[in-house]
């Protein structure tokens, strides 16, 4: 029976291993460059399609804001598709004297939410005249025409990154309108663009309930670090900013080597030469340091109840260390162990057996380069009480950890881990996000690699180890719609 | 078994021609495969005609094909299936819609031998097991009852009712209708879908010959036919058009409008193409984003154009935004339909469209699964074969006259469905834009009713 056991372990561990040459074998295609200003590119040749995925990600998220200013990176990110002196515009220096008027109401009006009667006429006044000017949306319609896909950007707790996929055939035009928005972004349609973004934190946490559950378990769950701040902002605070705001923070943080670019598809090392011709161009300057104050070890456990706002979820965030600490990914693979598939122990206990909730999964978040939270979340069927559902999962994981995990749990859970990262190899900006994010976060283009060998070599003792030690009630914060 | 290898070819834009799928027949199973050595995987899906439009009870089809992959195996309990999936870190799936279901499995080539034994006892052997079959029924009523948290699914479940009213079309899922399902129910479903007449095997990856016919071979010998039930095409009513009003408590409202358009394989269907990109669906650029968001700052997502169906299509505009914006939002809307309905399109404007459709083409050929995947769902929605080389010679014919004979011909939004999900500040803010609109006012509960 050991012999047979010994067998099938070792043969899983093969198939694990055969993940991760088939994803170090894509990878060692890759090509990267450092630029003399400092910005990280790596070019990936992938597939046989005439065409490329640029991603360009820059260090900068939500843990780089303070109240009352929450919301401006994402708002940032917003900007960065308004186009640039020479795009969007027909008369760039006619608007700069116009936006800088613009500027001056807004500081005397409270960021333009409380005009006077004169401030008011010529703000209109003087967005009329813009009108006439602006060419809108011109930057975004040059790709649309030369048939982007997935031209997008997102927004994050660490990061703000930029997709698109383009024909290789324009290449060297994405290059130059690439690094001409970060060289010269200019911050038209602010004042309307601000709106679009308080109707999308509408959309997602104002009238969302699983939105509105997780900022408020956030703003629980951390007490001083900005993990506990809503990427999006608040909407008081988004209402605060303006367009200067938005160029002292870009001059701020959209430096070269505060950013990293992936190019994937249709690439070789020759394109580098067309990257440094226009992104060499962008002035080498230091990374402005900022403290990111620690977040103090937590001793009790925390709580936060919205009630009457929608159907019941529960979510329960323990605090954990980052990567690249040992405990990183043993904690992943406890996760993926307790309630990463339907043969898990907290899904075969809580869905299938006792049916308590419909569903049951986990997460680490709300960021990667900070101590985070592992979260289970779970969903109370009708006729369960949130305060049984918790003390049923408590009673599960208890029982787990007391025995703790076993050989098969855990080459099982890295088979699975593994196979996810190969997965992931056939989306081109999905790879180039995780690249590009792993080289600002850790240093190393090859993180991915290093992060699943350390998986693999996970011990069961330490996994359970790990989950013992970070997996205790005094170090977690429960959030729940009842 | 025969085999013969048939090699067609997708016109596509500019000078790049696509991989061409091998077309294999296996006795009654159509396969088209390509070989693409750099994947480590290699990934198959089964699509079968056939789904909840000719459903014999509301979520035969859905459930069953959720059941399908989740409920074991002849000789394997659900869990003993999951677990050598797990094992070999293979995933196995199922799933029904409207229109035709998918069978897919996924997994390292090496271990390819493994997997497809497991897949093709999915299709020829599931079990049905009774306590998933329960678990199942308990998930769906859950998240019928969570629909209701969620403004824009209360505002889409309520457009497809009051636009397609008593037809297929219009029908959505009920607790009632998952309580009353049997076991019973879910193998009939069985019976009448799982045919292999007209379903159409796609397989990609790093193959090996030899280990594909065997697998071919044992789906193939395994797979008893049975003559698959007509699919007729469903019959629908005109809606009565109107606002059709729910309140909840938000801050902001969701909004739909919509009235029946062309038809999948209508011969304007190119034409339409290019109105689409033009009017909403062509990104940042697109009439509707550049009124309602960019310049009025109005909405964060709004898009419309014309979806073809089956039986009729539909014209949808849709945006969120705050209650008190419903009707500025809505007249803008409507303004943009008009200047398309009154003012040819410019030759700028037009040709930039065009240019978008036809530059971005290649992305729907840009891996071998998307290649095989857009050619296997085009053939279970019953679209031409020809639909991709005529795309890429019509649409850059269209003119700015057609673009207006189209507007004219399939628009007309003022007398059409109008759906506003929101507090009462969205419904005054109709009202008083629109007092000429008749309003139906609503509830929702699990589905949208007149009050």
């Amino acid at each position: 029976m050991r012999i047979l056991l010994y067998l099938i372990l070792s043969t899983s561990l093969c198939l694990a291993e055969g993940s991760r040459e088939a994803v170090s074998k894509i990878l060692s295609k890759a090509t990267t460059k450092t630029l003399d200003n400092g910005l990280s590119v790596i070019v990936l040749p992938k597939g046989t399609a005439p065409v490329f995925a640029a991603v360009l990600s820059v260090r900068v998220g939500g843990v780089d804001e303070v109240r009352p200013k929450t919301g401006i990176s994402h708002m940032l990110e917003h900007m960065a598709f308004k186009g640039t002196k020479s795009i969007g515009t027909k008369d760039y220096p006619r608007e700069k004297i116009l936006l800088d008027e613009l500027e001056v109401i807004a500081s005397r009006s409270n960021a333009a939410t409380n005009f006077s009667k004169e401030d008011k006429a010529r703000w209109e006044a003087i967005h009329q005249e813009l009108e006439t000017i602006w060419i809108s949306d011109a930057f975004t319609t040059m790709f649309e025409e030369r048939g982007e896909s997935g031209l997008n950007a997102s927004t994050d707790k660490e990061f703000t990154t930029y997709y698109i996929k383009l024909p290789k055939r324009y290449f060297e035009f994405w290059a130059e309108l690439e690094a001409d928005r970060i060289l010269n972004p200019v911050m038209r349609q602010f004042y309307q663009e601000r709106e679009v973004v308080r109707e999308e934190r509408r959309t997602r946490t104002d009238d969302s309930p699983s939105g509105k559950l997780y900022e408020k378990f956030l703003l629980e769950a951390f007490k001083i670090h900005p993990y506990k701040l809503p990427v999006i902002g608040f909407d008081e605070d988004i209402l605060s900013l303006t367009a200067t705001d938005m160029e002292q923070f870009h001059k701020r943080f959209y430096v070269p080597k505060n950013m990293a670019l992936a190019l994937i598809g249709d690439v070789s090392g020759d394109d580098l030469k067309i990257i440094e011709r226009y992104f060499g161009a962008i002035p080498n300057r230091e990374v402005e340091a900022e403290t990111i104050p620690k977040e103090p070890l937590q001793n009790e456990e925390r709580r936060v109840v919205l009630n009457d706002t929608g159907s019941p979820i529960i979510h329960i965030g323990y605090k954990k260390i980052a990567y690249p600490d040992p405990d990183d990914v043993r904690l992943s693979m406890a996760g993926e162990i307790l309630a990463g598939s339907t043969l898990s122990p907290l899904y075969q206990e809580l869905v299938e057996k006792s049916g308590i909730v419909s569903s049951v999964s986990y997460s680490e978040a709300p960021g990667i380069i900070f101590p985070n939270l592992m979260t289970f979340s779970l969903t109370p069927k009708k006729g369960y009480s949130n305060d049984f559902v918790i003390a049923e999962f408590d009673r599960v994981l208890a029982d787990i950890l007391e025995r703790g995990f076993d050989d098969e749990d855990l080459m099982i859970a890295k088979r699975s881990t593994a196979r996810d990262v190969v997965n992931l190899m056939s989306d081109t900006t999905g790879l180039g996000r995780i690249l590009t994010q792993s080289k600002l976060g850790f240093g190393g283009w090859d993180d991915l690699l290093i992060w699943l060998d350390r998986i693999l070599e996970t011990d069961k003792n330490d996994v359970t180890d790990a989950a013992r030690r970070y997996l205790i009630k005094s170090r977690r914060t429960v959030g729940e719609i009842k | 078994m025969r085999y013969f290898v048939l090699i067609f070819l997708f016109a596509c834009s500019k000078s790049f021609v696509p991989e061409s799928p091998n077309v294999i027949q296996t006795g009654e199973i159509k396969v088209l495969y390509i070989q693409d050595e750099e994947n480590p995987l290699v990934q198959g899906t089964l699509y079968i005609p056939g789904g909840s439009l000719w459903n014999e009870k509301p979520g035969g089809a859905e459930l069953m094909g959720a059941l399908l992959a989740t409920g074991g195996v002849k000789g394997l309990s659900p869990q003993e299936f999951e677990k050598r999936q797990k094992e070999l870190a293979a995933d196995i799936s199922s799933a029904f819609g409207e229109e035709y279901g998918t069978i897919s499995f996924s997994c390292l080539a090496d271990d390819f031998k493994e997997v497809y034994p497991l897949f093709v006892s999915v299709v020829t052997e599931p079990a049905f097991d009774h306590a998933r079959f329960e678990l199942l029924k308990r998930q769906s009523l859950d998240g019928i009852r969570r629909r209701k948290d969620k403004p824009d699914t209360i505002a889409k479940i309520t457009f497809n009712s009051v636009l397609y009213k008593d037809s297929v079309y219009g029908r959505t899922l009920t607790s009632k209708d998952v309580e009353s399902l049997t076991i019973n129910d879910l193998w009939n479903s069985y019976r009448d879908l799982i045919s292999k007449d007209g379903s159409l095997m796609v397989i990609t990856g790093n193959l090996n010959t030899d280990e594909l016919k065997e697998f071919l071979n044992q789906l193939e010998s395994k797979w008893t036919n049975v003559k698959r039930k007509e699919l007729p095409v469903p019959q629908v009513r005109e809606p009565d058009d109107g606002v059709y009003f729910v309140q909840i408590d938000s801050k902001q409202a969701s909004v739909f409008v919509g009235e029946f358009s062309l038809p999948r394989g209508h011969e304007d269907r190119f034409k339409v193409e290019v109105l689409n990109s033009i009017l909403g669906f062509g990104g940042f650029g697109s009439r509707l984003m550049q009124s309602i968001r960019a310049k009025a700052g109005l909405a964060y997502s709004v898009y419309g154009g014309t979806l073809p169906g089956l039986t009729v299509g539909a014209n949808i505009i849709g945006f969120q935004t705050k209650n008190e914006s419903v009707g500025e939002a809505l007249k803008l809307a409507f303004l943009e339909v008009d200047r398309l309905k009154s003012d040819p399109v410019d030759q700028m404007e037009l040709k930039r469209n065009q240019d978008s459709l036809i530059n971005s083409f290649v992305f729907k050929f840009e891996t071998p699964e998307t290649t095989l995947a857009r050619r296997a769902a085009q053939t279970m929605l019953r679209v031409p074969e020809s639909f991709d080389s005529m795309y890429a010679k019509l649409v850059p014919q269209v003119t700015s006259e057609d673009v207006l004979e189209m507007a004219n011909k399939w628009w007309s939004p003022e007398s059409s469905v109008i759906v506003v999900v929101g507090n009462n500040s969205a419904l005054s803010s109709i009202k008083s834009t629109f007092p000429d609109l008749p309003i139906f006012e609503g509830r929702f509960d699990e589905v949208f009713y007149l009050r």
